[in-house]
Formats: C-alpha cells, structure tokens, sequence
C-alpha cells in the first residue's frame, strides 16, 4: 500500500536536503524519516523515498539493505539490540541472549506474536566496559545480569 | 605516451591508458572480470592483479586502476602476482554452482576461461555450500537472473547508471550475502536493457530470446550492420546451420561502442520469418530463370518512359546502383525514385534513430530521389506500364492507399524479402536476399560507409541479391555492361563511378567502417553520456 | 603517574560541561584567539610538529595529512568528521561527544581554518542517539553565539557544521566507506586512487579526522606545540583516553599521556585480572594482533611499543581476557563478526572472510583437522593486501595472530589425522 510524507515532513526534510551540495546525500536521513514516520522501512515506504530524494528505486533499496538499523519489517513496541561482539562476548552475553529467547520465545530476527517485543544480535555497541549491553529502542541499557534482563523486559511489559 | 616494461617486453602506450588495458591490448593476458573498457573503473574483483616496481621493492596492485607512467615496470606472472590472481579467483568459484550444462554462458564465460588459464587448482571448499537463492528469476522483458551464478563485478549495474541512466538495478545485503536485484515490480525495462547480458562475465543474467536455444561453441560469427534503424550499429550475426540465433554488438569506438539497443538486437528474427521463398508468377511458382524470362519479354515492348521503379533505403548501395544503372541504361531514370512513407519510431540521446531504415543516407550519395512524390502522382495517373518494386512498400501498411496507386498499372514486380499484402498484389513476385544473407554496403545517418557480410546461404537458389536480380535482367534485355560476378564487384565498379567512393574496395573497406564525406543526418550517439573513459591501451610502438 | 593537565576529559564529571555557558566557563573556545592570529600554513605547521597522531586506529600524522589538501582545484573543501566508533572494544569516542560536545566543534573550527574548509560534517554511528542530540544542542548554541556560522567571532572565518547519522555499518568507519555513506550510498570503501584528500566527499578535496584527534587540536593551538611534545613519549606525543574492558575488576576509560606500562595500566588502573590468571590482551581493538601475557611484560601504551611488539596501538582501548578463556570461540566471534560487516565489494574480502567463519564453525564443531588450521593462515594471506581497504587485513591479523600464539587452544578441537590405510598384506 502506497505511502506519503507528510507536507510538514517534505519540508523538513528539503532542511536537511540543503545542508548538502548533492541531494542524494540526504538519503540517509530520508530514510530515518521514513523510519519515523511510517514505523519502518517497507517497500512502499522506499518508493516514497525514492520520490521524495529523485533517485531510483533501486538505489534506495540497495542503501536501505545495507545498513542493519532500517528496519525492513516492522519491530515490535520495543526493539531490543543486543551486542554480541567480543567484549560483551567476555563478559557474558550469550546468558543474556539465551534470557531474552527463552522469555519472550523469540529467536534472532522475530519479532513476538503480540507485537511488544522483537529481538536482534547486533554487533559492537560501543560499551565494551559496561557490557553486555542492549539497546531498547534508542536507549541503552548497561552492565545487564540475566536477572536485570529479565526484570527489564516485565518492566517493559507494564508500559 | 609513456615507456613501459611488462614482464620484460617493452611498451609505449598512450598516457592515461591502465596497467591492464596496457597488457592485454599489446597481447599480454591477464585476468579480470571486473574492468570494463567502456564503464568506469570499479576494481573490485581483484583479480588482475601485478607486481609493480617501486622505491620499497615490487607493489602488489590492480591493473585497472593503476595508469601507467614513464619507466613503470610491471609483472604479471611473478609467483605473488599468479597467487593472487588464483586464489581471486578460487574465491570467486567458492559457492559457484555447477551449472555448466545448463548455463547458456558455458563457452564464453570468463570464469570456465580464467580458470583454465589461471586456476587448475583443486577443489578444498571442505565447508558446507553457501547457497544465495534465486534461481531462473524473471526480472525484464528480456532478462533472467540467476542469482547464484553472480560474481558481484557491478557491470550491469554500472551499465544501467551509465548508458540508458535508469539504474534499475542494485547490490542488496552486505558481504557474503550480497547479491543482484532490481526494486520489486520496477523490472529492467529500458531500451538498452540487453547489453546487461552482454556485460555479465558469467551466466547470472541471460536473454529469454536465447535461453537454452543454442550452444554457443556451435556458433559462427559473421561481421555485419544492424539494421533496426539507420544508426547502423555494428553486430555480429551469430548463425549456425542457415539459422540466426542472436545479434551481438561488435566494438566500435567510434560509433555505437560495445552496446546496441534491444529493437536493434532482436530483430533478428524478424529477417528470418515471414519470408517469400517462391517465384510467383500470376497465380503459379515458378523459377527464377522463368520470371526474368517472361518479365523481359514484358518489358522489350515497351518505351523508355513506362516503366517506373521503386527503390528503396532499405536496399543495399550496390542493388541501388545496379538498379539505378539499369534505368539510365535503358529506361528514364526521372522515373526511379525511392520514397518511404513508414512509421517514424523512437529517438534518443543514446544510439537510437526515429529513421528506421538502414540506408537513407545510401539514396543521396547514389542520387536516387528519397521523395517520390511526383512519380507516385504520375503512376496513378496512369501513364506508367510496369512497376518494379525492390524491397520496399511506400505506403506501408495503408492498403487503400496502395491499391491507388497499384492498381493503375499492368504490371507490379515486387522484389521482396518478406511475404506481405502488397507482394500478394504483385503480378510476378520475387523473393531477394535479406542482409544477413549477402554482402553489401551500407551507409548510416552519420555518413559511415559500412559493410555487411553474407552469413546464411537461403535454401533455395532463386533467392539472389536485388543487384545480381537486376543484372540479370538487364542481360535478358541484352543491355551491356552489366557482367558482375558477385556483389562485391559491384561495389568495386561502383567505387569507380561515385566520386566519395573513389579508391575504396570492397575488401578495403575497415571492419568499422569508413566516414564519408556526406553531410550526416543525425547526431552522434551518445550525446549527453559520457563519453568513452578509459584510454585505448594499443601500443604504438613495439619495441623488442 | 606523574599529575598532568586533563585535556581531552577536564569536562567529564563538571555540571552543565556540555553546554556553553560550561564550556567557556571552563575555558572553552580560548584556542580561536591564537587560531585566527596565525595563517592557516602556521596552523597546519603548528600541529605538524607537535605529533598528534590521527586517533582513530590508523596513527598517521594528522597534521600531514591536512598538508595533502591542494588548495588551488577552485573546489570548496570539506571536513568529515569520523564519529562511527565501531571498532570491538573501542568505547571512548561516544564520552567525549555526549560530555565535552563543544570540544569537538572547537577542534573541527580549528582544523577547518587550517585547511581552509567551510563545511563539515559529523558522521556519527546511528546507535550514538544522545551525542547526536548534544551534538546538535551544541551547534545550535554555538551559532547563536557566534562560534560557528559567519565571520566567527569577527575573524573572516566562516563554517558551517552539520551532523550525518549513520544506521549501523561498521565499514563505514573507514575513510571512503564514511565519504561513500555521507554522499547517501552503501557504505563501500572507493578504490584508491584518487586519495580522499584530493579526489574525497562530492568530488572535492577531503580531509577526515578521528573525534579525539580533532579534540586534542584545541589544546595544541592554545598551549603550543613544544608544550604537546613535552607530554608522553617521544614519539607518542600527548594525551590519550585508554579504555579497558573484558577481564578486569575495574573496567573503564582514562586519560593520561602515552607510556604507562601495559601491566600498571591493568593492575593499577583495571585493579588486576579477574577470575584468573593473565591470558591474552587485544591492545587496541579486534583488529590487532593479539599478545600474550608474557608479551605484555614489557609492553608500554605508545605507537611505538606496540610497534615493536608486532602488533598496532589502534584506539587504545584494550581486551584483557583470562586463562579460562577459549581462544576458538573468541576467533569465532571475530570471523563471524568481520564476515558479518565486510561490506561484500571485494572479492578476497567477501569470500575469505565468510570461508574463515565456515570454518571456524567446522572446528568448533570438532569436525576439522590440523589441515584447517593451515588453510585458514593461507585464506589470510590470501586476503590481506590484495583488497580495497583494510578490513581484510583486520581480520588476516587475528587469524594469524591468535593461531600462532594460541595454537594448543584450536588443536584441542581438531580431530586426529586419519589413520594411514595399511599396506596390503601379501
């Protein structure tokens, strides 16, 4: 189903658009609108964009595949991120990996039945010292236990 | 130009030119797959890899993007240059399926080529398969993708951004699992979309005209001139067994490049169905000899002024010139004309002419009137016997319109390629060669002089070129100076007479062609693409 | 540790550092005098020789690089500002955007005077949502307030500073993988030539600096580049902020001059090992190669000791892994993650990297042979040096480095060589 900007939104992202000498390097940020705006980026929500930067569709498609943050299916209410590179490695984020699947019943990608929780291994998150580490949504949540993981998720439920 | 050493021999090549192109333009091969001559650099396949002298000892580097300099020595075949080019490719053949006897690649893919010439390793993938999906996947008019087979070199999608400018294609995903695609239900529809399956190194992206159709070490290759409009890009006619089974563009730097547009390119078919096959006679086949005999018993009778000819730009200079030598010699060449009333097609930028004929620029050069509006007027008057038709139908598909003029005369003599209503309406109906079928010279809309050579030889023998038609009439007719062996030699008398022809031969002709001095009727192609981007690497002086 | 003046972190911890009314109560923005009174030549000179080294893994001099800009092509100059930390184990460059935001537009001011650059941009990773916030709040105040936008504090100069979110691609951490991302494509690394500085972000000349390079800029200016070189080692100049994670009691960051011991960095500072013995240290991000612990002895936190101990100082923040840790499965997870994050250009690249974590997932299984291992150490070579950018190499490093040094680790997995056929008897 086909989708559109907002006018409000066309103007602001001709804001952005400006900051930049070739309108195509607002994709990017094209595509976090699209993000915003329509909960993820489907296929519909990259034509749009494609109209709205002048590019083709295939070569927003190629930028939104690319990066693993545009989500491509839509997430759940909270989006849980949870960094599996070494140093979290070390200190035990497989644990927290295996709390959040046995939980919620979810593995790598899936998103729950009811739609509050979806759950990806992602890669380092820049908190090597406090980790493991999880983003939900945009925020992050440090030094976790499978405990705290799991009080976090029935905190998260009660929202 | 520059001095250079490859593998100890020594070069002069123009500046600008690439360490690769340098190499395998002065004879020296080396790997690649993904450079391309006409499409920028994009070194990714890494596997051309030399060794290049430098102030810390031999540099590892890509050919293609590194351009030459004065004094530059390269090696290509040092044992670190060899196993990088081989472990390259080892890794390209990783996850390759075995689709060699199903692939329409099999014969002139690069990599079953650069495996034998750089690889004979043995197999050691110990690991399970990397399967990336997709296989026999429908994504244009003309073109399949077969995922797996895919090398990741961009060409096609470098062509798609270059030449027709419609990028519709893209590289999903990241690392290991990228792969080719288009935007779902925006297919590769643009007029160029063909030459993607001429770019594609390997078998991912084949034509469904010659999916499966024919091997291609079965192929013969004959030099030849599209003929879809009058740009005249030059092809290649790939036939096996009095059968074209696909058009290929052939290079030339001057002209259409290496691309073609896809009318062009599947027109192939159109030249072979649909044909007349038969001298027809009233209602009766008969022969060739039979008709030129009986149509010169028609024609002795009559005056010089009643009998018209139509000409055509689709016919060959040479059946032009014989048919126009056959009327100055013995009728009234005021009543030769050439008019051509078809459809206008698509134009643009890129190599494609609203002019679908091959040979308009052919009539001036010859002389021979493109209008024809006031021979048309007189035939319907009423003032012309017989009139022979070659190759051509001015009124196109407008039948209430021929029979206007048509039916005016005694006699219409068509001489055509394919059946058609108006050869029905001919009195005596002769079929003549297509231009796959004989050697000919044509002219474009930008003044080349090209040359087009006989691929297929028609079944039956009454099928002759217009020109040796005409000059068999002309000798039923006892008219002199009409003694051709074969077309060919009317080019060379030709040549003799016209003034812009003056010291050519046939056989002289280059393969791309030569620029007349006829003012052009189009524009170059390519107007508003870039132009060609890397520099030719012929060497120009070879030093030993 | 001798007392030194806090450079990079003197704002970390101060109420209200990160807004400008912090900032210039702490001294913020006083470079800008002694930037605009010298030519731009002097200040690329200026930060030549005070030996900053670039910050963000690579260590080239950065004032070297700001002198490959040609600044005759008629084409406006940019400054692209690498904020997409990435690399495992690196963690500081997000404390210094969300504590000292107005440090680094400093820093960028004074790079882009030196370069003659009017616009810049902060590539910042997408995960870093605050510090793009306070990167934002900063510049706005900081245009309100004169220190960005036209004739900067009445000096002639004008910038103009804009921030790019990436959306989570560790290759866009490398210089033409950043620009290729800024110009709204996939972040794929652009062969070179043409270099960035010369041929970089929409065709113009380019130059891009780590986030504490740039922080670091503002302190050169302002103090000298005799004051620099007097801080750290002789050829590691300065301040740095040193991280530690993994197995320590006290992981963390810190900021101190180059020198200090590794194993004083660890003891002191990590207050020791935890959960065992000292068995490996990553010392600067997942892509050097790794050192024992006996290595590490005599190891110092400079360019030039990790130089001479075969491995690279990288971002500075190091992995300290104990005697129980399984040196297989932390290759596995490098491999997995360097196949999972090679951008899929290249062809050594894209293959070798998911090869060697196929295979390391054979040896885990326990189905592999010594014959693997050897395998593996050639798809390295077969990778580094023949690709477009380093990342490759990032992983050839580890691969060779931890089967040279751990090789008992992985030979526990591998299964016996099959047992020769006995000859037939006659």
């Amino acid at each position: 189903m086909p989708v559109t900007f907002k006018p409000e939104v066309v103007k602001e992202f001709e804001g952005i658009a400006s900051r930049y000498p070739q309108r195509r390097a607002a994709l990017l940020p094209a595509l976090w609108l699209a993000q915003r705006e329509f909960g993820f980026v489907s296929l519909d929500a990259m034509k749009a964009v494609a109209d709205l930067v002048g590019c083709s569709p295939a070569q927003v498609l190629e930028t939104a595949n690319f990066y693993t943050m545009y989500q491509k299916e839509k997430p759940g209410k909270y989006h849980l991120q949870v960094c599996q590179t070494i140093a979290c490695l070390l200190n035990g984020s497989e644990e927290i990996k295996k709390t959040i699947q046995d939980k919620l019943g979810v593995k790598n990608g899936e998103t729950t039945k009811d739609g509050q929780f979806s759950y990806q291994a992602v890669e380092c998150l820049a908190s090597c010292h406090t980790g493991p580490c999880m983003r939900v949504n945009d925020e992050y949540h440090e030094g976790l236990t499978p405990e705290s993981t799991a009080k976090l998720i029935d905190e998260l439920k009660k929202k | 130009m520059a001095k250079i050493t490859i593998n100890g021999k020594a070069l002069e090549v123009a500046d600008g030119t690439n360490v690769l192109d340098a190499a395998i333009s002065n004879g020296i091969p080396l790997e690649h797959f993904c450079y391309h001559t006409y499409l920028p650099v994009a070194g990714n396949c890494r596997t051309c890899m030399v060794e290049i002298e430098g102030p810390k000892g031999p540099m590892l580097t890509i050919g293609c993007n590194t351009k030459v300099a004065e004094g530059m020595v390269i090696h290509t075949e040092t044992p670190k240059a060899k196993q990088a080019q081989k472990s390259a490719l080892e890794m390209l053949l990783l996850d390759h399926p075995l689709d060699c006897p199903v692939c329409d690649k099999a014969g002139e893919c690069k990599l079953q080529n650069q495996y034998m010439e750089y690889g004979l390793y043995d197999f050691r993938r110990d690991v399970p398969r990397y399967f990336k999906g997709g296989k026999a996947e429908d994504i244009g008019e003309h073109i399949m993708l077969d995922q797996e087979r895919c090398v990741l070199c961009t060409r096609c999608i470098r062509f798609v951004d270059e030449v027709p400018k419609t990028s519709e294609l893209g590289i999903v995903n990241r690392g290991h699992e990228s792969k080719i695609s288009i935007f779902p239900g925006v297919r590769l529809d643009n007029p160029y979309s063909g030459n993607v399956t001429d770019v594609c190194p390997v078998g991912a992206l084949t034509l469904k005209e010659f999916r499966f159709k024919q091997r291609v070490w079965f192929l013969k290759k004959t030099e030849s001139v599209c003929h879809g409009c009058a740009r005249g890009c030059n092809i290649t006619v790939e036939h096996n067994k009095g059968r074209v089974y696909r058009y290929m563009p052939r290079e030339n730097a001057e002209l259409n490049k290496t691309w073609i547009c896809d009318e062009g390119r599947f027109s192939f078919d159109h030249y072979q169905e649909n044909r007349q096959t038969e001298v027809r006679l009233g209602h009766s086949t008969s022969n060739l000899n039979e008709g030129i005999a009986q149509l010169s018993h028609i024609l002795e009778g009559l005056s010089k002024d009643e009998v018209a000819g139509i000409a055509s730009p689709f016919a060959a200079l040479e059946d032009l010139y014989v048919m126009k030598k056959f009327f100055e010699k013995r009728f009234n060449p005021k009543n030769l004309a050439a008019p051509f009333w078809g459809k206008k097609g698509e134009e643009d930028n890129i190599l494609k002419l609203a002019d679908k004929t091959p040979n308009g620029q052919g009539l001036t050069l010859l002389g021979i009137d493109p209008d024809g509006t006031d021979l048309l007027a007189r035939i319907e008057k009423g003032d012309i016997k017989v009139v022979l038709m070659m190759h051509n139908n001015p009124f196109g598909q407008d039948e209430a319109r021929a029979n206007q003029v048509y039916d005016k005369v005694k006699a219409l003599i068509v001489l055509t390629v394919h059946k058609s209503k108006v050869a029905e309406k001919g009195s005596m109906v002769f079929p003549v060669r297509s231009f796959t079928e004989k050697n000919g010279t044509f002219v474009n809309a930008t003044s080349r002089l090209q040359r087009v050579r006989q691929a297929i030889e028609p079944e039956s023998g009454d099928v002759i070129e217009a020109s040796l038609w005409f000059a068999k009439l002309a000798k039923a007719l006892k008219v002199e100076g009409f003694d051709y062996s074969d077309t060919p030699s009317v080019f060379n008398a030709m040549a003799k007479e016209v003034e812009l022809l003056k010291g050519l031969t046939f056989h002289s002709i280059p393969s791309t062609g030569k620029v007349l001095d006829l003012k052009p009727v189009a524009a170059e192609p390519f107007q508003g693409v870039k132009a060609q981007p890397n520099v030719s690497g012929k060497a120009k002086v070879e030093k030993v | 540790m001798a007392e030194f003046e806090p450079q990079l972190t003197k704002r970390f911890g101060v109420k209200d550092g990160h807004k400008l009314k912090g900032f210039l109560e702490t001294g913020g923005y006083a470079s800008l005098k002694n930037l605009f009174a010298k030519k731009p030549p002097e200040v690329i000179e200026e930060v030549k020789a005070s030996g900053l080294k670039g910050r963000g893994g690579a260590g080239f001099p950065a004032g070297m690089k700001w002198s490959f800009v040609p600044q005759n092509t008629g084409k406006p100059i940019y400054l692209a500002v690498n904020a997409d930390e990435g690399e495992p184990g690196t963690f500081t460059d997000r404390y210094m955007m969300f504590h000292d935001p107005h440090l680094l537009l400093e820093g960028i001011i004074c790079a882009c005077y030196a370069i003659n650059s009017h616009t810049a941009y902060i590539y910042v990773r997408g995960e870093f949502f605050e510090q793009i916030e306070r990167l934002n709040a900063a510049i706005e105040e900081a245009k309100k307030a004169n220190y960005l936008g036209k004739n900067i504090q009445g000096s002639g100069f004008d910038l103009e500073i804009y921030v790019h979110r990436g959306a989570g691609a560790y290759i866009c951490g490398e210089e033409t993988g950043l620009l290729e991302s800024l110009e709204g494509k996939p972040g794929k690394p652009r062969i070179k030539p043409p270099f960035p500085a010369v041929v970089g972000l929409f065709g113009c000349p380019t130059i891009i600096n780590n986030v504490k390079t740039l922080c670091s800029v503002p302190w050169i200016i302002a103090n000298g580049a005799a004051a620099y070189m007097a801080i750290g080692t002789k050829e590691s100049t300065g301040t740095h902020v040193f991280g530690l994670s993994g197995h320590v009691n006290q992981t963390g960051f810190w900021e101190m001059p180059f020198g200090l011991p590794m194993m004083d960095f660890i003891n002191n500072y990590g207050k020791g090992v935890k959960g065992g013995k000292l068995k490996a240290v990553i010392p600067g991000g997942s892509s050097c190669p790794v050192l024992t612990a006996e290595e590490c002895q005599d190891l110092t936190l400079s360019y030039e000791s990790m130089r001479d101990h075969k491995t690279m100082f990288g971002t500075g923040c190091a992995i300290i892994m104990n005697e129980h840790v399984d040196m297989v499965k932390v290759l596995k997870n490098l491999t997995h993650f360097y196949s999972h994050e090679s951008c899929g250009q290249c062809t050594p690249c894209r293959e070798g990297t998911a090869w060697e974590d196929r295979i390391m997932k054979k040896i885990l299984d326990g189905e592999a042979t010594t014959k693997e291992l050897e395998l593996m150490l050639e798809i390295a070579d077969n990778m580094e040096g023949k690709t477009i950018c380093v990342l490759s190499a990032a992983l050839a490093m580890p691969v060779r480095s931890f089967l040279k040094k751990f090789r008992g680790d992985f030979e526990k997995y591998c299964k016996a060589a099959s047992v020769a056929v006995p000859e037939a008897v006659s």
